[in-house]
């Protein structure tokens, strides 16, 4: 049986096509104020991948922050029930620990033996310890999201950065470059303190032995190595990460 | 509480007397806001209920005295020959203008309060209790432009079994205010006569919230928390008889629902117009059945349970309807709450919690870490919303709501 599942975040739409559970095709754009034009576009752009005819798709289920506003949806389910679907099946169906940073939510699930969602939570509504307060921060030292994780990885003496909220923490780096403070320090302190926002969510988690990272988030290798080190602990970065919530979308029965 | 300090400057009392008095002109049309929850349910009984929110007027020639909070004692305040009538507000256009006055990272409710006074009531004592930080600095800024500011210093334990006596002699003290304010002798049978008031609107009250948790979609959580809301505004007489009325047409109601589940809703009060989280639970299908607000269900719920029918021992009983059962997160006595919770829970079969954590009150916010893992042992879900009276998170609160609800499914 052939399923699309279609992702739309505030920041990039996603499509995971599946046929029999093994994705097919899949497509990522930049979302923009018209959600319904974004979401058909990558629509498309994953059928072509997919080498099939939309007629032959049996279902589109959609997902994320614009969920409702794609007509040719089928079904809906949230975010959180995609992500915990998509994690439980990369990751060998266990019971696990998903945490998922996107563009402008951050989102930690508890997902149980069956699958099912146990326990999750949402960051509050500001961006703070959100993948959107890093690309500000990149754009504070002027450089891109890779050169902001290498110049972190390269800090032997990271600085610390009081201010989460994106409006502070901008002014908190300024001062900080003006009193010639090395960028890679100010890397660091950015991301150990988004790192430690996360950890702050992890924590009110019971059972996190396995913890499984998605999201755009989870491409950027800094915050993985930072955030591990806050939890002093080891986690996994799904394949395709990006991807993870189309695909749990894809595959909801 | 002593009337004016000297150091507060003209312009900031003009300021506050000008939001005092001109609500009108700050407040939206609650007419207009009113409509759109009376037509979806359609409920006769419910008209009486919509029309005391919309116009917002309290008629009667008794004296008048404003409150906040739960732990204000109504029936000494009836028995002296005076109307209570509690002030608690939710209106963003409010708590906005009340910024001017109490600007910064304030609670919302206590902003509004400043400019949250009903259209045309002036009430002639306003009594504020020692509850939050919040509601305790409040009496002292309105006592400087204000007669009449009356702070009730009850303690901040709410176990009655170390401190019933402490609690009792803050009402004492507020009952023998009144009698010298108004110039009355309040006898035995005024204070009985009150607590039988009261008593009639508890059992009429524990009706509904009963038949609500036993029958999913009798009542819509528009209609139940207008109910509730009216209750603040009007005497307890006329909210006990339209009530009644309102039970009667409930009970002969056909439903057909599309609740999918039916949950508990805990922690800040709501208050009409601030709907904008049933709004969402009403649209993901999410049934609340019971609840354990202190603007409905605390307010609401408890008797005075007179054995002794000295004017001592009723004063005695009264305070003990007030601190036994007293679940607002500013006293000690969590333990209470989480009880409510799972009582609630089990009694009625309910699929899970919601906690409403308003923006900026800390007290509710300290509770939860608590009540979520208290729940997570006995396996009863949890989920926990931080929010304000804006709208603009309203899509993700949905996603949270709907989520939870695929979770229970
Ligand atoms: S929770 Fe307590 S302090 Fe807050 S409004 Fe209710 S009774 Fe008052
Ligand atoms: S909501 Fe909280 S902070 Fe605000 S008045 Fe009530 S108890 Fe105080």
């Amino acid at each position: 049986m052939i399923k699309a599942g279609i992702d739309i975040g505030s920041v990039t739409t996603k499509c995971v096509i599946v046929n029999d559970g093994i994705i097919s095709g899949k497509a990522i754009t930049k979302t923009s104020v018209n959600t319904e034009m974004v979401a058909d576009n990558v629509l498309q752009k994953a059928i072509k991948e997919a080498g099939i005819k939309e007629e032959e798709i049996q279902e589109v289920i959609s997902t994320g922050y614009g969920r409702r506003q794609f007509k040719k949806a089928n079904r809906f389910i949230t975010e959180i029930s995609a992500v915990a679907k998509g994690g439980y099946i990369l990751n060998e169906k266990k019971r696990c620990l998903i945490v998922d940073v996107g563009g402008q939510d951050t989102k930690v699930v508890e997902v149980g033996d069956k699958g099912e969602v146990v326990d999750f939570l949402m960051n509050d509504k500001c961006a703070a310890g959100t993948g959107r307060f890093l690309e500000i921060m990149a754009d504070v030292l002027e450089t891109d999201m890779d050169g902001f994780s290498s110049l972190a990885m390269s800090s032997k003496n990271p600085v610390k950065i009081n201010s989460t909220c994106s409006v502070f923490a901008e002014s908190e780096v300024i001062s900080l470059i003006t009193s010639s403070t090395p960028r890679e320090d100010i890397a660091a302190g950015l991301f150990n303190s988004i790192a430690s926002r996360i950890a702050t969510m992890i924590r009110q988690f019971r059972h996190t032995d396995r913890i499984f990272f998605c999201g755009g988030g989870a491409k950027i290798p800094a915050l993985k190595s930072y955030l591990e080190k806050t939890i002093s602990q080891d986690i996994i970065v799904l394949p395709e990460p990006q991807f993870v919530v189309a695909y749990g979308a894809a595959i909801t029965e | 509480m002593k009337k004016g300090n000297g150091f507060i400057s003209e312009e900031y009392l003009d300021a506050m007397k000008y939001l005092w008095g001109k609500n009108k002109d700050i407040s939206f049309d609650y007419k207009k806001y009113t409509e759109k929850y009376r037509n979806l349910s359609g409920l006769k009984g419910m008209e009486f209920f919509y029309d005391v929110i919309a116009e917002r007027k309290l008629k009667t020639d008794k004296p008048v005295i404003g409150y906040f909070c739960n732990s204000v004692p109504e029936e000494i305040i009836m028995a002296a020959g005076a109307v209570p009538l509690r002030l608690c507000n939710q209106d963003i256009h409010c708590a906005e203008a009340g910024e001017e006055i109490i600007p910064g990272d304030i609670c919302p409710v206590i902003k509004a309060i400043c400019s949250g006074l009903q259209n045309d009531i002036k009430p002639d004592i306003l009594v504020i209790p020692a509850t939050c930080d919040g509601k305790v600095k409040l009496a002292e800024i309105l006592s400087s432009a204000f007669d009449n500011i009356y702070f009730i210093d009850i303690p901040r334990n709410s176990d009655y079994t170390e401190n019933i006596d402490l609690w009792e002699a803050t009402y004492l003290k507020f009952y023998e205010y009144l009698k010298e304010k108004f110039k009355v002798k309040i006898s035995r049978k005024e204070l009985l006569n009150a607590c039988k008031i009261t008593n009639e609107r508890t059992s009429i009250f524990r009706k509904i919230y009963k038949l609500r948790a036993e029958k999913t979609g009798i009542i819509n959580a528009f209609d139940y928390f207008t109910i509730t809301s009216a209750s603040f505004l009007i005497p307890a007489s006329d909210w006990t008889k339209h009530t009644e009325i309102l039970y009667n047409q409930l009970l002969n109601r056909e439903i057909k629902t599309n609740y999918r589940k039916n949950l508990l809703l805990a922690g800040s009060p709501i208050i009409f117009p601030n709907f904008k989280l049933l709004e969402i639970t009403e649209e993901a299908g999410c049934y609340i059945a019971a609840d354990i607000l202190c603007s409905s269900y605390g307010h609401l719920f408890d008797p005075v349970k007179i054995d002794e029918e000295t004017e001592k021992g009723i004063i005695r009983t009264l305070t003990l309807k007030y601190i036994a059962p007293s679940i607002c997160p500013c006293f000690l006595g969590i333990d209470k709450l989480i009880n409510a919770v799972i009582e609630n829970v089990e009694k009625y079969g309910l699929d899970g919690v919601i906690y409403y954590n308003l923006r900026l009150c800390n007290v509710f916010e300290l509770e939860i870490p608590v009540i979520r893992s208290v729940l997570k042992d006995k396996g009863i879900p949890f989920l926990a919303l931080k929010t304000d009276f804006s709208r603009e998170d309203t899509g993700q609160l949905k996603t949270r709501i709907e989520a939870f609800m695929e979770m229970l499914e």
